[in-house]
């Protein structure tokens, strides 16, 4: 009986250790949005590397396409069906503006907000859940400031506002699970408003979260083949 | 009916997120459900631009494959006879090199007419004619310049 209960602590432990180490994550993505009563839809594969903060994404539907990004945007888009490759670099690719990215690495304060400029301006309380106001850098012309609202270290809500004091952008964070060395909503839906009177929602949904200490899938150390044919810009 | 009654709940929810209630930071996720199972599928081409930059994750709406539309728009104005904001967006190096050219054969052409008629049109006028166009379409569409991105036609607005 001893030994039963030594092995389970052990396997506890390490068990533990090992998620806690876990630097490659995968995890299935779908995301669909809607706008005037009709959807598009989109299904990717997520493999992210936490330690070289690159990550691959495999778009199976509507396409299959492949995109491998690094922290730095420098992006690489392979066409399986057809072996072709396209090469770009543009922060907006770069694998650290990734939801997944803030997550696994336990980022959830700001989600990215102070990449890109932001400043905490205010911090209060409603009710059980911390308010805070990230205030816009001077060179967003669109945003005025972002309110973000946490349920102890989760982040539920963020609420992004316009200069014209509108709100333009509402993002919901539920579904939350608990993967040891972080948590990760499981939906995020978020409401955009381009126009007055006017939004679109996009719902993304992730499943099938997987951590591994060792890459457990091919795409994690994908090669575009050689003869792959670049695609050259018109 | 039943989905215009669905949006109007949605909406309604939505707006009521407004407030700074703390139940307003949760969304009812089967109302969302609703809506969307009652949404016809579409295929991406069906979206207009609007929507497709919603798409993009960036918190900054109007910035697009990163470019900037208010430095496209600085550009236009001021160095637009060079195609300095062609090149900027992206487009075919000979397109781009047509700004300049026009410029200068405009400029020319019309200083030797001011030599025989004089009160000829202000030198070059006829090529600020171009980038004139393109400052304006440029802040027409502020919000969504992505039409006018690794666009290689001439007259990019087409």
């Amino acid at each position: 009986m001893y030994k039963y209960i030594v092995a389970l602590v052990l396997l506890f432990v390490f068990g533990g250790l090992y998620n806690a180490n876990a630097q490659y994550i995968s995890l299935k993505q779908k995301t669909e949005l809607v706008e005037n009563q009709k959807k598009i839809s989109s299904s990717m594969e997520l493999y992210f590397d936490k330690g070289k903060s690159a990550i691959a994404k495999v778009i199976t539907s509507p396409d299959l396409v492949y995109i491998f990004s690094n922290r730095f945007g420098e992006t690489k888009i392979y066409y399986p069906e057809t072996n072709e490759v396209s090469y770009m670099q543009t922060d907006i690719l770069s694998s650290q503006r990734e939801v997944i990215y803030y997550f696994a690495n336990n980022l959830t304060d700001q989600l990215g907000l102070a990449d890109e400029g932001f400043s905490l301006a205010e911090r209060n309380f409603d009710d059980k859940y911390l308010v805070t106001i990230w205030k816009a850098p001077a060179t967003m012309e669109l945003i005025e400031k972002v309110k973000m609202v946490f349920d102890g270290p989760n982040p539920i809500y963020a609420e992004y506002i316009s200069r014209k004091s509108e709100v333009i952008k509402k993002i919901y964070y539920s579904q939350y699970n608990d993967y040891n060395s972080f948590r990760l909503p499981l939906r995020i839906t978020e409401i955009s408003y381009p126009q007055p009177g006017d939004s679109t929602i996009k719902r993304t949904i992730f499943s099938d979260v997987q951590l591994s200490a060792t890459p457990n899938s091919d795409f994690f150390n994908f090669k575009i083949p050689d003869n792959a044919e670049p695609i050259k810009k018109k | 009916m039943r989905k215009i009654v669905l949006l109007l709940v949605v909406v309604a929810a939505l707006l009521a997120g407004t407030q700074v209630k703390a139940s307003s930071y949760q969304l009812n996720e089967t109302t969302v459900d609703q809506l969307f199972d009652n949404a016809v599928e579409t295929s991406m081409l069906d979206f207009n631009a609007v929507t497709m930059n919603a798409v993009a994750s960036s918190s900054e709406r109007n910035i697009i494959d990163g470019k900037d539309p208010l430095t496209a728009v600085l550009l236009s104005g001021l160095l637009g006879w060079t195609g300095a904001h062609r090149f900027y967006l992206g487009t075919d190096t000979l397109t781009g090199l047509l700004y300049p050219l026009i410029t200068i054969v405009s400029c020319g052409s019309t200083a030797l007419l001011s030599l025989i008629i004089p009160f000829i049109i202000p030198c070059g006028s006829v090529a600020f004619i171009l980038p004139l166009v393109d400052f304006i379409i440029l802040l027409i569409d502020y919000d969504d310049i992505s039409k006018y991105i690794d666009n290689p036609s001439f007259f990019m607005w087409k």
